[in-house]
């Protein structure tokens, strides 16, 4: 087992909940950009929309592993432990490895080069550590984390350069969502800092949805 | 200005070029009209029709540019484009 977040048991349907929000947010992000791509051919925007599809699909798998866990514990149902354990960390792995390539995704489009070789190697990198590692989840989160400072270097830059109220609010999303990530590290000790790093997520993601849609009527 | 703002651009001042001549015009009027290099007009009109945003079409031994309804549909959101692009900060 990878290691499991300390998740207080009344928290557990709200973060199913929280869970399918997020998936369906980046979604839609995703859905938005990939029409972008279609209308103009760019070539980040296809890299974003695979970024952001990567991550919904990560959240929805997420929402998943909960809502069995949440059966498991208040129906007691008849679930071998076996094949229990065997579920779980099948979409815990799932789930980490969606959400770390749409990170990598991200961080790659920000590159802006253009070389699969560089971005397998990216990925690999990201993801060859988790072999040898016992803690599993908190170097999830570190390594996300770590992609998550980059990309928002991106954004702090690009927020610099056109001093824009949407670029403000894009560039606090991302610092949100690296946030939410140290709170989520500390929640494999503590099921607190999980409410608190899903809280932060979901500020994050309505900054963004916000601002997708100011877009979308101007 | 940006790299990839300035690639949108040329690319939205190419097909305004050719909407502004009825949907047809000869490449010498493009390249008088999106002030590109005689190469980097071929790399810019050759991603075009590859990406079916124009059509080439020789009329009476002479080549002309043709706007596909998705060159149309480019102009026509051409705003909301680059208001996704710069807010996303995809350039």
């Amino acid at each position: 087992m990878g290691g499991i977040y300390v998740i207080p048991q009344w928290f557990f349907s709200y973060d199913i909940v929280l869970n399918l929000i997020f998936g369906i947010i980046t979604g839609v992000v995703s859905v938005a950009s990939y029409k972008i791509y279609k209308l103009s051919l760019q070539r980040q925007s296809k890299l974003f929309s695979l970024a952001f599809l990567s991550i919904s699909v990560s959240y929805l798998l997420q929402a998943f592993l909960i809502f069995v866990l949440f059966s498991k514990l208040s129906l007691q149902s008849t679930i071998s432990f076996f094949s229990f354990t065997f579920w779980l960390n099948l979409t815990l792995y799932a789930h980490i490895l969606f959400f770390l390539v749409g990170i990598t995704t991200l961080a790659y489009m920000i590159l802006g080069v253009r070389s699969m070789r560089v971005y397998i190697l990216l990925s690999l990198i990201t993801l060859a550590p988790f072999l040898i590692t016992e803690s599993k989840l908190y170097l999830f989160h570190l390594l996300s984390a770590v992609l998550l400072i980059y990309v928002l270097c991106h954004y702090i830059l690009h927020f610099w350069e056109k001093k824009n109220k949407r670029n403000l609010f894009i560039m606090l999303a991302f610092g949100l969502f690296l946030l939410s990530q140290f709170f989520f590290m500390f929640s494999i000790k503590e099921g607190f800092y999980y409410i608190v790093g899903d809280v932060v997520s979901i500020l994050a993601y309505l900054i963004m949805i916000v601002n997708l849609v100011t877009i979308r009527r101007t | 200005m940006t790299k990839k703002r300035e690639r949108l651009q040329v690319i939205h001042d190419i097909l305004k070029a050719i909407q502004e001549k009825n949907g047809r015009i000869k490449p010498t009027h493009i390249l008088y009209k999106s002030n590109l290099s005689h190469q980097m007009l071929d790399e810019y009109l050759k991603e075009l029709i590859a990406g079916k945003f124009i059509l080439e079409k020789t009329v009476d031994g002479n080549k002309t540019y043709e706007l596909t309804q998705k060159g149309f549909d480019y102009i026509d959101q051409y705003k909301l484009i680059t208001n996704f692009v710069d807010s996303f900060g995809l350039n």
